[in-house]
């Protein structure tokens, strides 16, 4: 299992277009993976679902952490943690 | 195209007192509108509590609790919301939990999601709509499917003044 913290930079945050697509890539994994936000300091919730995304309220400059536990643990944070810090371009 | 939320909101989907022993059940009898209306397989029911059991989805709403239970669109044919007001409250499991903090719920949401891309506008719709005390209140005393949607319709209006 690992864990890994990001900082997210684009200005609509986790919403919209970049929450469908982080739960797309995120789906596309076998690992289990779940997200929270720690600015709010929010529950985990599960980083495959659309719905939970969106409930987590993730702004501008808000830090969320993720966790993913499987076989392709590493590179399921390696690319999230991509897409979140290269602005969801 | 991309769904409001009043879209994917159809009275065939929308039931009143639901008598359900459990949260199961409650998921079954609201994924069965679905299958009835084509807009679900048979199998959607087993996976939205296979995600439940994984992923809790009550809230801790006011002035009652409610659910949020979804599936991954396999067995989706159309998307949909389904709307179930309990004739009696059932424990599910809080969202963000691993399920043993339960919550009674009143009102259960059941989402169908064929393209989770066009439905972020509708999602965030509804998670605007159940922070309002106003509604779940007029919902759990609602007299019918049509007051139903009217407060729906209504609450959404006024987010938008």
């Amino acid at each position: 299992m690992i864990n890994s913290i990001s900082k997210v930079i684009n200005d609509v945050g986790l919403h919209a277009r970049p929450a469908a697509e982080f739960v797309k890539l995120a789906s596309g994994f076998q690992a289990s993976i779940k997200v929270r936000n720690l600015t709010s300091a929010s529950a985990w919730v599960d980083a495959k679902s659309i719905i939970s995304i969106l409930m987590l309220g993730v702004s501008k400059d808000h830090e969320v952490e993720l966790m993913a536990d499987g076989l392709d643990e590493e590179l399921a944070i390696t690319t999230l943690r991509n897409l979140i810090e290269s602005n969801f371009k | 195209m991309h769904y409001t939320l009043v879209d994917l909101l159809k009275s065939e989907h929308i039931m009143m007192a639901v008598q359900a022993a459990d949260a199961k059940a409650a998921i079954e009898l609201l994924t069965a509108a679905l299958v009835e209306s084509g807009y679900a397989e048979p199998e959607f029911s087993v996976d939205v509590w296979k995600r439940e059991l994984a992923f809790p989805t009550g809230l801790p709403t006011q002035p009652v609790a409610i659910a949020i239970p979804h599936a991954d669109p396999d067995h989706v044919n159309n998307s949909a919301v389904c709307i179930g007001v309990l004739a009696t409250p059932v424990e599910f499991g809080q969202m963000g939990t691993d399920g043993s903090i339960k919550l009674l719920v009143n009102i259960v949401f059941l989402l169908a999601i064929k393209e989770r891309e066009k439905q972020v506008a509708m999602i965030q719709q509804l998670i605007t709509l159940i922070q309002s005390p106003a509604l779940l209140a007029g919902l759990i005393s609602a007299k019918d499917k049509n007051q139903v949607l009217d407060l729906i319709q209504q609450t959404l209006n006024e987010e938008h003044k």
